[in-house]
């Protein structure tokens, strides 16, 4: 008879048809600091744009667990020899780390404000004011530490592994404690991850576009442990059969990109959102990932903002948000402007003026097109590897993604173009 | 003091260190480069390193470096490792054109480009990866005001690198810290 801390639990998810979790995933995933995930849409305002981007990072971080955990089996039936002889993992060390790479899978997101990536622009500096700011892992490991120790600790399903919720924050942030463990984080936020492999196959398949599919269980069956070369490593890549996939998913993020996350009405959203938080948080930035001032950052949800939102709070900002009545695209520069074109971008922002509402540059942009290149562990005796820009011509003359949109209030469009092609 | 930024400010100071580097760097150098930058010379660039087992790493980087070869600052070149290909870069055709809009940057951290590429512009990947894990854990270590010998230091790389031996850390970590490289080293 199964024990009730042996139990399973499957859920239903629209991409893998059921993603299955212990009871330990299970007891986690019912704390309130992660139910919170229910409120937070993945893709923020796309819904404005693409009707059906109504998921949430519950959601995708179930897709995460999964996605990982199948890849990390993956490396693991391919490479086994490269694990034992590069980073000296036997089989419990492979099946306690399989352990881990599940739990930092699915509380890679747990740190994210309100509408996802959109309010990162309003994260505290590091060092009070200037420099960095805080980014949403550090608010992901501080909330695991300390509102997730007791249910990762306590659980019978940890007795033979003995994690603690330092553990995991250690992994998700990349921290020197992880150890030999760092190996998985390219799974987790690598070149070729389980947050990007399902974000693509899961926002494209809510935003009723097809630009986002792969072939994914291709990559499956083709993700190895690349050995350490003279270039550095062992990292995670793909055998040479996979190639063709590797180039599917390189292909796949820049349609999405172009055509989903750097949409030139679903990227006003985030500037207007931003704008509308600005004038409902305290001092206009949200609390930092501190001790007790994480619980009043976890106050902030989608339910939340949206709550304040409907009373009229937000200023001009949320009043657009309410109402559905953003900035209006006036001009863009080409997807990767030369040094004339920023030339003339400088012109466009000059004879605006004050009729410039917003820019949004792509790089700034949450999703990135990125960097295009994957390992590729060539089927030879002497295993060598390869850069699949080696291979692929697809992703070698791929240029980096530099587009800047100017804006205007859609009252004053008009005057805004007139004075362009008055240039 | 502020981050850079301006994209085109980092583009130039990518391709800077590029045309200036003593040898042709791959992208593994140029990561840890800037990475050195950064963190032994604080020039304010806005990566984030997270450390990999292959050190640190901000795919940041390597989206800029893409820009830079898009506007022909830089130019790559597949060349053969033992076991293994990878690019190589060197200075553009337009390499001039974009250093000329970033003057005033690039002569405040001339200094500093020139102190990182005499002191690991020559050294292979594997070393630098080596070397910028052990700054990363030696900062880490600091930032909890704790202290490390020279053999903690060594074991910690080793856990995140087990491939490389601790002997040949430890001599790596005493090298640093005799330059004054390292903050919390004992």
């Amino acid at each position: 008879m199964t024990t009730a801390a042996h139990r399973t639990y499957e859920i239903r998810c629209p991409v893998y048809g059921f993603v299955t979790l212990n009871d330990w995933e299970w007891q986690i995933i019912s704390q309130p600091a992660y139910q919170r995930l229910r409120r937070i849409r993945q893709l923020a305002w796309t819904d404005y744009v693409f009707p059906g981007a109504m998921h949430t990072r519950f959601e995708h971080s179930l897709g995460v667990m999964h996605m990982a955990a199948m890849l990390y089996d993956g490396v693991v039936e391919r490479s086994r020899e490269i694990l034992q002889s590069e980073l000296g993992y036997i089989d419990d060390g492979l099946k306690r780390h399989k352990a881990l790479v599940r739990l930092t899978a699915l509380f890679h997101d747990i740190g994210h404000g309100p509408f996802s990536h959109a309010a990162e622009e309003l994260f505290p500096f590091r060092n009070g004011n200037g420099g960095d700011r805080y980014v949403h892992e550090e608010y992901s490991a501080a909330i695991v530490r300390r509102y997730f120790n007791d249910v990762i600790s306590n659980h019978p399903l940890n007795t033979n592994y003995g994690f603690s919720a330092e553990d995991v924050a250690n992994l998700l942030e990349g921290k020197p404690e992880a150890g030999k463990a760092l190996f998985w984080r390219d799974l987790i936020a690598g070149q070729l991850d389980a947050d990007r492999m399902d974000y693509l196959l899961r926002d494209s398949l809510h935003c009723g576009v097809g630009y986002g599919r792969y072939d994914w269980q291709r990559l499956v069956h083709t993700v190895v442990a690349v050995p350490p070369t003279a270039q550095g490593g062992p990292r995670v890549g793909v055998t040479e059969g996979g190639w063709h996939a590797a180039e599917g998913l390189i292909v796949a993020r820049y349609f999405m990109f172009t055509q989903v996350y750097f949409h030139k009405t679903r990227v006003i959203y985030d500037h207007h959102l931003q704008g509308a938080l600005t004038d409902l948080l305290p001092g206009g930035l949200f609390a930092d990932p501190k001790g007790k001032h994480l619980d009043k950052y976890l106050q902030w949800d989608d339910w939340h903002v949206l709550g304040l939102l409907q009373k009229g709070k937000g200023g001009e900002h949320g009043q657009r948000l309410a109402a559905r009545n953003h900035f209006r695209e006036v001009i863009h520069t080409s997807e990767t402007p030369s040094a004339s074109d920023l030339e003339r971008l400088t012109k466009w922002r000059e004879a605006l003026g004050d009729l410039l509402a917003a820019e949004m540059p792509a790089e700034k942009s949450w999703y990135k097109a990125g960097p295009a290149d994957i390992q590729i562990l060539v089927d030879t005796p002497r295993l060598e590897v390869e850069p699949l820009s080696k291979y692929s011509s697809v992703v070698r003359n791929m240029e980096p993604i530099r587009q800047v949109r100017l804006y205007s209030r859609p009252e004053q469009r008009a005057d805004a173009i007139a004075r362009i092609e008055n240039l | 003091m502020a981050d850079i930024h301006n994209k085109l400010d980092r583009v130039a100071l990518i391709a800077h260190l590029i045309a200036r580097a003593p040898t042709k760097l791959g992208r593994t150098a140029l990561m840890k480069c800037l990475f050195f930058l950064k963190v032994l010379k604080q020039v304010p660039m806005p990566y984030s390193f997270g450390l990999y087992t292959y050190g640190p790493f901000d795919s940041n980087v390597l989206d800029d470096l893409q820009y830079a070869e898009a506007l022909g600052a830089v130019e790559g070149t597949l060349v053969e490792y033992p076991r293994a290909r990878g690019y190589e870069y060197q200075r553009g055709p337009k390499l001039e054109e974009i250093e000329k809009q970033a003057q005033e940057l690039l002569s405040r951290y001339e200094d500093s480009i020139d102190w990182v590429l005499s002191e690991f512009g020559r050294r292979s990947a594997i070393d630098l990866e080596m070397a910028s894990t052990l700054v990363y854990i030696d900062r880490v270590t600091n930032g909890k005001k704790a202290r490390a010998t020279i053999a903690d230091l060594a074991r910690k790389v080793h856990e995140v690198k087990p491939h490389l031996s601790i002997d040949t850390i430890e001599r790596e970590a005493r090298s640093l810290k005799d330059k004054g490289l390292l903050q919390a080293a004992v």
